[in-house]
């Protein structure tokens, strides 16, 4: 177990870490993910020795970092470092040989034992071919796992890795993240600080958030990678989906339309802003990005719906009704309330039944303003033998109500509504 | 089969040979220098005196004269060139390694301007028998270690030792301490002369206590760098790096440093500047025998002291009866070699 408490550091007067209190346990592979700067790289080399902290202190099994010497440092624990320049030609083996530093005595040579360590760290890595090449011809796929088969053969109970699939591709990343599992369920602990969410999320046991030096969140994912903690640490809004394949979460950034870059101070005034959204099957993924400053509801839709899933992973309220049912009276009222309280409602281009007739009925009862996008002919998408129709033909004409035909003049048919 | 594969690779076994042999050519090599010379003596004369003064009975007969001229004159000489040599081989080895910088050298960085103001200042004072034959290489090493230790503090950075800062400062104190040896050699006309030449670097008239001297120094910083070289090699990927494997970075640097200046420095007090072979040296034997320090220091050592041998057989034969300062044509041959590592940079894209 390594552990910290109270960790604190600064670097001049900037305060990089903030009062760390944790616990890294056996068995456990754990991800450190932040915004850069946040103070990763430092927490890893606070808990490794390589600085010291200005005030707490750092255990690894309950003894005091202090009390261990550099070499007694590197018998515990193997940091993997993020550059690894070498300005002279050094042979593959000659660097994964370093790595037995601390367990050979300055006066004496290798033992059997090291040398057979070096020679199964080697064969484990799957570097036999590359053990007489030259270090610095490697690329840097191969060069990172040569410094991570370094730190291996220190035959540490604990790991620390800083950012060691940066730069990488996929295959190094994937490869390395099986790699440290693997260890982990020897029963090491592996520390690994990470750039990539997802990465994170389907590798790692637990995930520390850090933000500005100190612990936004600790623990599992599902409790840590949430919607809001990303918001407020990363600053961007994402959708999170539950991999159906794998199990693990899924994290996808949302694209932002730049509509506000010269007024930035918009963005308040948009986030103030409700918008009603009736959709469903579907439709609402088009538009939905492109509105995402705004305080978004939408319904009603059916459960299983696909606009659903989506408003949900988004993060909307949204007004649901059973699968495959036509809308409840119930919610029916809810819907109507809705309608009454938002700043504008906007109506997609949606096919209407005898089923979610009431979407387009509810418009009637509303004084409010209404987007209608018509990208074709409601006759088309007319399934009720022309009751829809004529109800849509009504709310065409209806004062404060925009057509708008194509989903590209949406922004500006909201501005035109609600001012922003 | 695997296990095999890899015993054969293991090309330790083939550095001791070669090591052999290298050491084979060496002792050849003296034996050479010490028969060439401006007063001929024939060779079996020359093994024989040798041989007899190392405690065998031989059946050759010379004058006194003759065995003045081989064991006063000649063998020191030739000794303290090779060890000389040697010493300056691996100090350019640490150098390179501690600063990471292939084309660094403890020339390039101050050392021998330093060292040779210590030694001119305790010639011109005429301090120069105050501690006996220790107070040159005790003044040298001491203006050394000033030079070093503010160019080294200049240069660091809290997480790195920046390069540039590094050259520049080297070259601020070279500049420094030369003005200074300029300036003391000004207003002592009488000495003058001799503290430049004696600066230029050469082997003349070195006693056998002096090569004591001089050989307990390198005998002693030899065996401790050999024994700090794994350290050395872990720095290769940073202080961070080398910290995390168990190096204790900053007392090993400080050991480094400090037998790296005592070492060139004593060589500069007895044998004045000679510029160049701690850059030349390890850059030819990385090209040999690969970057591992251990194995450099060896073969530098053996290196730096077949060069110097060489070098100072042709500077006292070239312009007979005049004796050319060896410093002078390490410097003609280091200067060319100089450039052609830029070019070589360059060409890789090192240079920017």
């Amino acid at each position: 177990m390594i552990s910290s408490k109270k960790l604190r550091f600064s670097y001049k007067t900037k305060q990089i870490i903030k009062d760390i209190s944790i616990q890294f346990k056996k068995g456990h592979l754990y991800g450190i993910l932040g915004p850069n700067g946040c103070g990763k790289t430092t927490l890893l080399k606070l808990l490794s020795g390589i600085l010291r902290q200005n005030y707490g202190q750092v255990f690894i099994d309950d003894i005091n970092l202090k009390k261990f010497s550099i070499r007694e440092i590197a018998k515990q624990l193997a940091i993997v470092n993020q550059t690894n320049y070498v300005e002279f030609d050094y042979k593959v083996s000659e660097i994964i040989r370093m790595g037995r530093y601390a367990h050979i005595n300055r006066f004496s040579g290798e033992s059997e034992e090291d040398q057979k360590i070096i020679n199964d760290v080697i064969t484990q890595l799957d570097l036999n071919d590359l053990r007489d090449r030259n270090f610095n011809q490697l690329s840097s796929g191969e060069q990172q796992k040569v410094i991570i088969a370094r730190a291996i053969a220190q035959r540490t109970k604990i790991l620390l890795l800083d950012e060691p699939t940066s730069h990488l591709d996929i295959n190094y990343q994937l490869e390395f993240m099986n790699l440290f599992r693997t260890y982990v369920e020897k029963g090491l602990i592996v520390i690994v600080v990470l750039h990539d969410l997802n990465i994170a999320a389907q590798y790692c046991d637990k995930i520390l958030l850090m933000n500005q030096g100190g612990i936004e969140d600790f623990g599992e994912i599902k409790k840590v990678l949430t919607k809001e903690n990303i918001q407020k640490v990363y600053g961007i809004e994402v959708a999170i989906k539950k991999n159906a394949y794998t199990g693990s979460i899924y994290i996808t950034p949302i694209r932002k339309y730049p509509n506000n870059l010269e007024n930035p101070n918009l963005n308040d005034i948009q986030k103030k802003k409700r918008i009603h959204i009736i959709a469903g099957g579907g439709s609402a993924q088009n538009i939905l990005p492109r509105i995402s400053n705004y305080d978004i509801s939408v319904g009603v839709v059916n459960l299983l719906d696909d606009d659903l899933k989506l408003a949900e992973e988004l993060g909307y309220k949204v007004i649901t009704e059973g699968p495959f049912s036509p809308i409840s009276e119930r919610s029916y009222e809810q819907l109507k309330k809705v309608v009454d309280e938002v700043d504008l409602v906007i109506l997609v281009n949606i096919p209407f039944g005898k089923g979610n007739l009431r979407n387009l009925e509810v418009l009637t009862t509303t004084n409010n303003n209404v987007i209608i996008i018509e990208e074709s002919s409601i006759n088309e998408r007319d399934f009720t033998k022309g009751e829809a129709t004529s109800i849509y033909n009504q709310l065409v004409l209806k004062k404060n109500t925009i057509v708008v035909r194509s989903i590209d003049n949406i922004i500006e048919a909201i501005q035109k509504e609600i001012g922003v | 089969m695997n296990e095999k594969i890899l015993r054969i690779r293991d090309k330790k076994k083939f550095f001791i040979p070669i090591l052999l042999v290298f050491i084979l050519i060496l002792v050849i090599s003296i034996i050479l220098a010490v028969y060439i010379g401006s007063v001929a003596i024939s060779f079996d004369k020359v093994f024989g005196i040798l041989l007899n003064s190392l405690g065998f009975n031989i059946d050759i007969t010379w004058t006194a004269g003759e065995e003045n001229i081989i064991l006063i004159l000649r063998l020191p000489r030739v000794l303290m060139a090779v060890t000389v040599g040697a010493m300056l081989g691996i100090a350019g080895v640490v150098a390179q390694g501690l600063f990471k910088n292939p084309i660094v050298d403890p020339y390039i960085i101050g050392i021998s301007s330093s060292a040779g103001f210590g030694t001119a200042l305790t010639i011109v004072l005429g301090i120069s028998g105050l501690l006996s034959i220790f107070t040159l290489p005790l003044v040298s090493f001491i203006f050394s270690s000033i030079a070093i230790l503010t160019i080294y503090n200049l240069s660091k950075t809290k997480y790195h030792l920046s390069m540039s800062a590094l050259l520049l400062s080297g070259i601020a104190i070279s500049y420094f301490f030369s003005a200074f040896t300029s300036f003391i050699l000004y207003f002592s006309e009488e000495h003058a002369h001799f503290v430049l030449t004696y600066l230029m670097g050469s082997f003349w008239g070195t006693t056998w206590t002096e090569f004591f001297l001089i050989f307990v120094i390198f005998i002693n910083g030899f065996a401790i760098l050999f024994f700090y070289g794994r350290d050395l090699n872990a720095m290769v990927l940073g202080d961070d790096s080398a910290q995390s494997i168990g190096v204790n970075v900053e007392r090993s640097k400080r050991v480094m440093l400090m037998l790296m200046t005592l070492l060139t420095s004593s060589t500069v007090a007895f044998c004045g500047s000679i510029g160049f072979v701690g850059l030349i040296i390890p850059h030819i034997m990385r090209m040999l025998i690969g970057s591992n320090n251990r194995k450099l220091l060896v073969f530098s050592a053996v290196g730096g002291a077949f060069l110097l041998l060489w070098a100072d057989l042709v500077a006292r034969s070239i312009v007979p009866p005049l004796e050319l300062p060896v410093g002078i044509l390490t410097s003609l041959l280091g200067g060319p070699f100089f450039v052609y590592l830029i070019i070589k940079k360059k060409k890789s894209g090192e240079l920017l």
